[in-house]
């Protein structure tokens, strides 16, 4: 009975991270460019007293076996890189990636991160960057007198400096890993890579799996409310009934305390 | 002492069993692909004290004990309910099938299907342990997503199937042992070549199959019967105590 309340204490842990999550997921359902995650659960060790197919008597077998399970593990949480939805913002520098790729910014520590939020603002020395001042990478610097900025599909970023004229200004490149669910994320809507994700590959905008530019336009986080809901509703009642095998056990244990 | 106490000890044990059994499937209510497990329970009798005294054939003989104990475990592998993820590497089975997965101990089997693509492209478990291919029995190894798997299991990438998934039926499933992280170990299960019965589904993920409310009837059931077990057990005790009191005159 011991097993029991162990393996229900594993259930408790399970659903409680799970609740986490979701909370977590809820409270992230307007941050541009945000992943949805899920924990991601499995069974645990079995304890194997006999096996399926032993000898029982003579040539007789046993058709079952006797194992008894040990409860439940969360094992990772496991990012979801579904694309969300676009959403019109009418700004010249919020962009919306049409694909699987990601922005390339550099930290203060001169490290790379990446990320899908496409929102970008012009710094005080009109370098590209976050709203925390970390630049777009490869840099691009706005000319002084510019008004507006186009960016096309591909990526071309170039400047108005007058009625009639257009200045070519940079390139804006993506970045695509092997496995974006192995991707790091450290806040601020922003990635690492890791030994997991494999190393980025940098490429111009609308090549293939990549995915183009649409400027004006912001990624929208792709949690689902009703989904959340409904997963958060069933892993409160899994919870419950998870504590009450404990009570259960608790109760029979105090019984057998009893019988003397 | 009464023999009638060792059956009632029996009993308690093996409902304890029972509950242990319960708090796994509930631990895992929520655990993809997890199949529940469910106990079957035996009489065991004791050799007769007095064979001759059988004068019905059909009867018990005098004097034997009825002992009960957890036999086996089965595995309920009934179809868990598909839930709808739209992460492309989440693959669901609709049928008896399994997945196959190599392990650095040998090839397991699972229905957990969400999958990921680890650092290299390949297609791989929530452990990172490499899906096995259909036929060829290799990892599968994908360039990039978008792909589209089909039902078949062939994953299709710009109009060319580039892999296929191997998904194994078993002529006698009760043979697989959960091995744990819901992998399923073969042990004379007899994998069939081919997976005719089963569909893979793509962008669902399969529930496990553990329905809470005939747990927690079996729960109620398994702990109202340890108490009556109990019960049993103290009724004994009280008349071995009135025996010894009431005949001999020795107060306990």
């Amino acid at each position: 009975m011991t097993g029991a309340l162990r393996a229900a204490a594993t259930g408790m842990e399970a659903q409680m991270a799970q609740i986490e999550n979701i909370a977590n997921n809820l409270a992230n359902v307007n941050t541009p460019g945000y992943k949805k995650s899920r924990a991601e659960f499995q069974d645990l060790l079995y304890e194997t007293v006999r096996e399926p197919g032993a000898a029982t008597a003579g040539d007789a077998r046993s058709p079952v076996g006797l194992q008894r399970g040990m409860g439940v593990a969360v094992v990772g949480t496991q990012r979801n890189f579904e694309m969300g939805p676009p959403q019109v913002t009418r700004r010249d520098l919020d962009f919306f990636i049409k694909g699987e790729g990601f922005f390339v910014v550099q930290l203060s520590s001169g490290e790379m991160a990446y990320r899908r939020d496409g929102s970008f603002y012009r710094g005080p020395t009109g370098r590209i960057e976050t709203i925390d001042g970390n630049a777009l990478q490869p840099e691009i610097r706005v000319p002084a007198g510019a008004s507006r900025l186009h960016v096309s599909e591909d990526g071309t970023v170039s400047a108005v400096v007058s009625e009639t004229e257009r200045l070519q200004i940079g390139q804006i490149q993506l970045a695509t890993f092997a496995n974006n669910g192995g991707l790091k994320a450290i806040g601020k809507n922003l990635f690492l890579s890791t030994e997991g994700s494999g190393p980025p590959a940098v490429s111009t905008p609308s090549q293939i799996g990549v995915g183009g530019l649409l400027q004006g336009h912001l990624e929208g986080s792709n949690v689902e409310i009703v989904r959340e809901m409904t997963d958060m509703i069933a892993a409160q009642r899994a919870f419950e009934m998870n504590s009450k095998v404990v009570q259960a056990v608790d109760h029979m244990l105090q019984n057998a305390a009893a019988v003397r | 002492m009464s023999d009638g106490i060792y059956t009632a000890l029996s009993g308690s044990i093996a409902r304890a069993h029972e509950v242990d059994l319960i708090a796994n499937n509930l631990a895992n209510a929520n655990t993809p692909g997890y199949k529940r497990d469910l106990g079957t329970f035996q009489e065991y009798l004791t050799e007769a004290r007095r064979p001759e005294a059988v004068v019905d054939p059909g009867a018990r003989p005098e004097g034997s004990q009825s002992l009960v104990e957890l036999d086996g475990i089965y595995t309920d592998y009934r179809q868990g309910s598909l839930q709808r993820t739209s992460r492309p590497l989440d693959l669901a089975l609709d049928g008896p099938g399994f997945f196959e997965v190599s392990t650095p101990a040998g090839v397991r089997y699972t229905r957990q299907g969400n999958f990921t693509l680890d650092a290299t492209g390949r297609l791989v478990t929530a452990n990172g342990f490499p899906v096995v291919s259909a036929g060829s029995s290799s990892e599968i190894r994908l360039a990039r997503l978008p792909m589209r798997i089909a039902e078949d299991g062939n994953i299709w990438q710009d109009g060319k199937a580039v892999a296929r998934v191997s998904v194994r039926e078993f002529a006698e499933p009760q043979r697989l042992e959960k091995s744990g992280n819901s992998y399923y170990r073969d042990t004379g299960a007899k994998p069939m070549p081919d997976a005719p019965r089963t569909r893979l589904v793509q962008g669902f993920i399969e529930g496990s199959n553990v329905n809470p409310v005939s747990e927690m009837t079996r729960l109620i059931e398994a702990t109202r019967a340890y108490e009556s077990h109990l019960q049993a057990i103290r009724t004994y005790q009280e008349i071995e105590g009135r025996a010894a009191s009431g005949i001999a005159g020795i107060r306990p």
